[in-house]
């Protein structure tokens, strides 16, 4: 069904286009225009109407005005002879009758008349135009696609209503004053405060859900809300109904959930009979009862939440879900409420401090020196730690391509001069026949303009379509990213500005300088200011150095991470890298809800699979080292157990393993014992601890049979010593991991890891094994350890490639510019050399020598480039893996290739030299 | 040019045809698109900044103007401007219309005898 269009009248771009007319016709007939547009488009129900009427509008309106500015340039008969010919055809002359409008008007022509010289003049040389168009593009394409995504993920405002008595609370601990979530029960305390709030709401960060429906098994990213959530936001679902008050209670009410507007979309055509759809989430099943508010992608930027589940659906079908509703330690909602009126968010958190020091006394072991922090919801787009993150990189990226953004507009300025200079005799004539210099340089400043809104343009196509390029290629986690890309006036007029100031800024210093010689040779003086002259380090040789620099800069900073990774594929994590397989899955997702037989079914898939790939070959963890899900701390006291609501003497990784772990992964068992089948509930309660984890804890007296209390899972007995391996970063220096065996300690989400000659097959049959289990599960992840470990990677990959990329981008542009230089500084020179060629001076030498004050202004600029690169790319310090900032082999690869690249852009023109016909040489002038 | 030659100046065929299409009642914007449409036997379809741009210049030359007349009220639009034929506009419309016609007679008759051996 076609929705109704809003009428052309009311269109704001129509009323814009109007403006083409003049004013007094405009007011007399602008409605009546419209009308007549709107009558035409009724009857025949035009396709692409709005377009066509703003160019009917556009064209006849200036049509109109130029009439209208015929009519009164031409004399009437009833004027006196004397401004009849005042009015003559020489315009430029001022005259004391012309009325104010009509010198606008001729203002208007004269600038016309510059644009179209100036289009004419480009035209008439296409390659220089292409070439300045397609350098100015790529540097303005590269900032706005970058700004485009910033834009998205950081200004873009969020679609709330009155955001301004909109605040988000977090806790924090005293000393640490990171913002963190609230636990549920803080958040019912909260709720409370009717004093402060209107209304109190949370979500929970998105999390895996596993939704089954018309036969197949996906997992898509979901959040739990509380039922007040979109009203407190102010948005309304698209379809259906919002969540109702009793739908927060756990077990109170059926199942129920709101899909993403975008997924209804998506998976379902926007078909509306979803509403009352049942589909499994989690095993549980769920009746949909609306659609999510349009244009709304989920609490966090970036990442498409397809699934809102209320609090008390969440607590049936998301167990750590339910494990917060005792638990006061588990502070994992965020918390959005509505200020009274005339409550301000200053007098809230004086409020809530005193509410948090009653808390603490009152718990103290989940409160103590805990904090309630009230910020304005303005302030957050996502969290308040996220946000602080995504602003360096973001500013991080902004820069870079802020840098390619200068070697290509001073790479456009170079073309300019060297185009300014090519033109000194039709300036000369020019300023000869009466023109004035301003009118030169105000020429030459529409062209050079005309050439950066061109490269705006080409910039934009870039902006459109990179950045949906860049966030449809697949991360290397079941997550899709989606960003909101529309244009916006903030991108468009990014672009616009950029192209502007890049026209109007690197066109000046051209022009003045271009007109200025000009005007000295057309006063009969010599050129106040020369090309070629190599004597002198000139304009030109600057912009080189520019260049030179900051593509050093970005190829240094791309080959460290180069460099790095080398590294870090030689480097031994501790455990095996290659033949091994891995699967990930929930097991209470896929319907397994209670501990038993979820066990039960993770141990018989083990079985299964032991079956295929030998015995001993199989084995389960909680956690696969260098991963970034499942990771997880665990507080331990080392003198006994640990009481409850007492501190932990410290916090240490943690794994659940099954028996065989160290033996599948190959990780060295140093002392003691590894797991046994025989480790079950009943028997004594055991645990493995990794090398530094006994020397941080006991030192050199030995580990085994120390006792452990270990936060909520009571005292185990070490049994046994293992080597260290890498956990979170390769670049990491060892940490204390504690090992508990999978029997005696439940996680629903584990990992299934087998070791295998032929990895990439294995993960075929790890899917289909599961599959014989129940059709119904979904494997999270189905990887081979070498892909996994490409994961780790990827950061230091990204970065690497995208300062790669732009350092051969910016290196591309600056050869363009070194050779641009060179044949320009050759052909200016073509007497001298004449000169030099008839006193002897042979081929080799002459070309040497070009070459040779190439190399020198490519050494300077080389040497500003390292110097900045030492400096600028230290805070890269944390990415890099075995190497520093200040890597010799790196600078030394760059200042090679640099080397060769100029070697090639200065040579190719410089053969010309010894082409030059000594006699012509000696003539020229 | 005095006011007087310019209102007196030739008409040009679109401006010929928009002042023939209020030749008998007043009309609106789109009417006269219409009605130019419907007299030019569908040829020429007027796009409305065209036709604007024609009217304020007939309207300059003040053969024709906004009319107070309008249709009965069942068949009005209070929004709608009409426009309609000044006295000076329906002379010279008639006047080159007359123009037109020897012309065009005069043409066919010879185009008819050369046509005929």
């Amino acid at each position: 069904m076609r929705s109704r269009q809003p009428s052309l009248s009311e269109s704001r771009w129509l009323r814009w286009a109007l403006l083409a007319f003049p004013a007094w016709a405009r007011e007399r007939h602008g409605d009546a225009l419209l009308e007549t547009w709107e009558d035409l488009h009724k009857t025949h129900n035009l396709r692409a109407v709005k377009i066509r009427a703003a160019w009917d509008l556009l064209r006849n309106g200036c049509l109109l005005r130029l009439e209208e500015t015929r009519n009164a340039e031409r004399p009437t008969v009833s004027s006196t002879s004397l401004s009849a010919l005042s009015r003559g055809p020489h315009l430029e002359t001022p005259l004391l009758h012309r009325s104010a409008g009509l010198r606008a008007s001729t203002r208007l022509e004269t600038a016309g008349r510059d644009l179209v010289f100036a289009i004419r003049k480009l035209r008439r040389e296409p390659a220089f135009t292409l070439t300045a168009v397609l350098i100015v593009g790529l540097g303005i394409g590269a900032n706005t696609t970058i700004f485009s995504i910033v834009n998205a993920a950081l200004f873009k405002p969020l679609p709330y209503e009155r955001p301004e008595d909109l605040v988000r609370i977090y806790t924090s601990e005293e000393d640490t004053v990171l913002p963190v979530g609230t636990g549920y029960l803080e958040y019912l305390e909260l709720q409370e405060r009717r004093d402060l709030f209107e209304e109190t709401a949370f979500h929970a960060d998105p999390t895996f859900l596993t939704l089954e429906w018309g036969g197949s098994t996906q997992t898509v990213m979901g959040e739990y809300t509380s039922v007040s959530f979109f009203r407190v936001l102010g948005l309304s679902p698209a379809l259906g109904r919002d969540f109702l008050p009793e739908e927060d209670t756990p077990g109170a009410s059926e199942a129920v959930g709101m899909i993403s507007h975008s997924a209804w979309r998506k998976r379902f055509g926007g078909d509306p009979s979803i509403l009352g759809r049942r589909l499994q989430v989690n095993g549980i099943p769920i009746t949909i009862v609306g659609v999510g508010p349009k244009g709304f992608q989920g609490t966090l930027t970036g990442i498409d939440s397809e699934l809102y589940l209320p609090w008390g659906t969440a607590t049936q079908a998301d167990r750590s879900a339910r494990a917060q509703l005792e638990d006061r330690r588990i502070r994992e909602l965020f918390v959005l409420a509505r200020l009274q009126p005339g409550v301000t968010r200053e007098a809230a958190q004086s409020a809530l401090t005193v509410m948090a020091a009653n808390l603490a006394a009152d718990h103290p072991a989940s409160n103590e020196d805990r904090t309630l922090q009230v910020y304005a919801a303005s302030e957050v787009r996502s969290h308040p730690l996220l946000d602080r993150a995504l602003i360096p990189v973001s500013a991080f990226f902004m820069v870079l391509m802020g840098l390619v953004l200068t070697v290509s507009i001073s790479n456009l300025a170079n073309l300019l001069l060297a185009k300014a200079s090519a033109r000194q005799r039709e300036m000369v004539l020019r300023l000869a026949l009466g023109a004035r210099r301003g009118q030169l340089v105000r020429q030459l400043l529409v062209e050079s303009t005309l050439l950066a809104a061109g490269g705006g343009l080409v910039g934009l196509a870039i902006a459109l379509l990179l950045p949906k390029w860049l966030v449809a290629t697949e991360l290397p986690l079941p997550i899709q990213l989606s960003f909101d890309f529309h244009l916006d006036w903030r991108v468009l007029s990014f672009a616009i500005l950029l192209s502007l100031a890049t026209g109007l800024l690197f066109g000046i210093m051209p022009a003045l300088s271009a007109s200025r010689a000009a005007f000295s040779k057309a006063m009969g003086g010599s050129p106040a200011w020369r090309f070629g002259q190599s004597s002198r380090f000139n304009l030109r040789d600057a912009l080189i150095v520019v260049q030179v620099a900051v593509s050093t800069l970005l190829l240094a900073g791309g080959a460290l991470f180069l460099h790095s990774l080398l590294q870090s594929q030689n480097a031994d994590p501790g455990f095996e890298t290659e033949k091994l397989a891995l699967a990930t899955f929930d097991a209470e997702q896929a319907g397994y809800r209670d501990e038993e037989s979820a066990r039960h079914l993770w141990n018989r898939y083990r079985q299964q699979v032991e079956t295929t790939a030998g015995p001993g070959t199989v084995a389960l963890t909680s956690r696969v080292p260098l991963g970034f899900l499942g990771s997880q701390q665990i507080g331990i006291s080392s003198h006994g157990d640990l009481l409850p609501g007492e501190r932990p003497e410290r916090q240490v990784e943690l794994s659940i393993v099954s028996p065989n772990y160290w033996q599948v992964m190959d990780i060295p068992l140093l002392r003691g014992r590894g797991l046994r089948e025989t480790d079950v509930p009943a028997a004594p309660r055991v645990a493995v601890v990794s090398q530094t984890m006994a020397q941080e804890l006991w030192g050199p007296s030995p580990a085994i049979g120390r006792r452990l209390g270990v936060e909520g899972r009571g005292l185990v007995e070490v049994v046994g010593v293992v080597a260290d391996t890498k956990i979170r970063r390769l670049s990491e220096t060892a940490r204390p991991l504690l090992y508990l065996p999978f029997e005696q300690n439940f996680e629903p989400w584990m990992n299934l890891v087998v070791a295998t000659d032929r990895p990439a097959a294995m993960k075929e049959t790890l899917r289909q094994e599961l599959a014989s289990l129940n059709p119904k599960a979904a494997l999270l992840e189905n990887k081979t350890m070498t892909e996994h470990l490409g994961l780790v990677l990827y950061p230091a990959k990204v970065a690497g490639a995208m300062l790669m990329a732009t350092g051969l981008l910016a290196l591309l542009l600056a050869s363009f510019g070194l050779y641009g230089m060179i044949a320009l500084a050759i052909a200016r020179r073509t007497r001298e050399v004449g000169i030099r060629a008839a006193l002897g001076a042979s081929r080799p030498r002459l070309i040497r020598m070009v070459v040779g004050e190439a190399l020198r202004v490519v050494a300077i600029g080389l040497v500003f480039g390292l110097v900045l690169a030492t400096l600028a790319l230290q805070p890269l310090r944390g990415l890099l893996y075995g190497i520093s900032p200040f890597d010799p082999i790196s600078f030394a690869a760059v200042a090679l290739v640099l080397g060769l690249v100029t070697l090639v852009a200065s040579y190719l023109p410089a053969r010309r030299t010894a082409r030059i016909d000594v006699v012509s040489a000696l003539k020229s002038d | 040019m005095s006011p007087t030659k310019r209102r007196r100046a030739p008409l040009r065929p679109i401006e010929f045809l928009t002042l023939a299409a209020l030749s008998e009642v007043p009309r609106h914007g789109y009417g006269l698109v219409q009605e130019v449409a419907q007299q030019t036997e569908g040829q020429i379809q007027l796009r409305p900044g065209d036709l604007y741009r024609v009217l304020v210049r007939l309207e300059q030359r003040e053969l024709l103007a906004i009319s107070d007349r309008r249709p009965t009220p069942e068949m009005d639009d209070q929004r709608r401007t009409y426009y309609r034929l000044t006295d000076l506009g329906r002379e010279i419309l008639r006047a080159e219309a007359e123009m037109l016609s020897k012309v065009s007679q005069n043409v066919l008759s010879k185009v008819h005898t050369e046509v005929t051996p």
